[in-house]
């Protein structure tokens, strides 16, 4: 059995990961950094608030709720209003397909070695 | 900002290390409370506990707060366990998730296990053994900050590790000599308390981390 070394080396997985990469990178959804960078905290926090991923993002209002919108048209995230404490909260959660999405790039981008 | 273009591979990778040291920010807040409520659970467990008359109560109270603080320990380690997928897929590791209930839980109930059997058949050692498990919390403390910060520990991690292993290391190196004197032990232990208050409170105000130039495209 070849070890990940291996893999790696090998010229025929290496042109499919190429191959496998840039047709995940074409998706409209993930040409953004922004966008990408919400996906990977998503995926580290399965959860979490518009107003932490604002302060985390540096992005104001409106443009965290376009970027957000794009992610869910892809079916990366869902958001929805949580009221607590008389206070309305929008939360934004990763779906299955966000997170596997996020992974499979994460893992194709580290067996390239770049 | 220019956006709507494809990334490259580089790019990814450069805001999946943004998104790493945001993480980090995130993390060390998480500690905050985790410091906090072990550092109370330690309080009650050394020194309100040992007051209690009836030994069942004594144990009942010292499972409530390490109960409590198993529940802050597995709500702070849910983040460390994801953010090690993303930076071990940066880092070449394998992917893993050795910080969950599964493996904690079990470990929590072993632990309790043997010191109550410890308790009713070798009491003369139950200190003993109670001061190899804070052995064992501080080196399991030591694993859980390296998968949460797998560059750098924060000083505040590096210094609530040293007072918890200097405490029961000091306490196991003066059971022999001081057993009928508490004071050297509670002067180890607050001022362990006293470290690990400061690390939470210092770990919880930290400023949030300023972009550096070119991590977006």
């Amino acid at each position: 059995m070849r070890g990940e070394a291996g893999r790696r080396d090998d010229p025929d997985v290496a042109r499919a990961t190429i191959k496998s990469l840039k047709k995940q990178l074409g998706d409209p959804s993930l040409k953004s950094s922004t966008r990408v960078l919400i996906l990977i905290l998503l995926t580290m926090n399965k959860k979490m608030s518009s107003v932490e991923l604002r302060a985390l993002t540096g992005l104001g209002k409106g443009s965290l709720e376009n970027h957000l919108e794009k992610l869910a048209t892809a079916g990366y995230v869902s958001t929805r209003n949580v009221k607590s404490f008389g206070v309305t909260h929008q939360t934004v959660e990763v779906t299955e397909k966000g997170l596997e999405s996020c992974r499979t790039l994460l893992r194709r981008i580290q067996s390239l070695d770049v | 900002m220019a956006e709507d273009t494809t990334l490259s591979p580089v790019e990814i990778k450069r805001v999946a290390q943004r998104a790493l040291v945001l993480q980090s920010y995130i993390l060390r807040r998480a500690w905050g409370v985790l410091y906090a409520t072990l550092s109370l659970a330690i309080f009650v467990t050394v020194f309100v506990s040992p007051s209690e008359p009836i030994i069942a109560l004594r144990i009942t109270v010292n499972m409530a707060a390490s109960g409590t603080a198993l529940i802050a320990i597995l709500w702070a380690f849910k983040r460390a366990r994801e953010t090690t997928e993303v930076s071990n897929a940066m880092a070449h590791r394998r992917w893993s998730r050795p910080l969950g209930y599964r493996s904690l839980v079990p470990t929590w109930a072993a632990i309790y296990a043997v010191l109550i059997m410890t308790v009713i058949f070798f009491r003369q050692q139950a200190v003993l053994a109670i001061l190899v498990v804070y052995l064992v919390l501080a080196a399991y403390v030591y694993y859980a900050l390296r998968l949460s910060f797998p560059l750098r520990l924060p000083p505040e991690g590096i210094a609530a590790l040293s007072s918890l292993a200097l405490a029961a290391g000091g306490s196991l190196a003066l059971l022999p000599f001081l057993s009928g004197d508490p004071a050297p032990y509670v002067i180890l232990w607050g001022s362990m308390i006293a470290v690990w208050l400061f690390a939470a409170a210092y770990a919880r105000t930290r400023p949030f981390p300023v972009p550096t130039e070119g991590w977006e495209t």
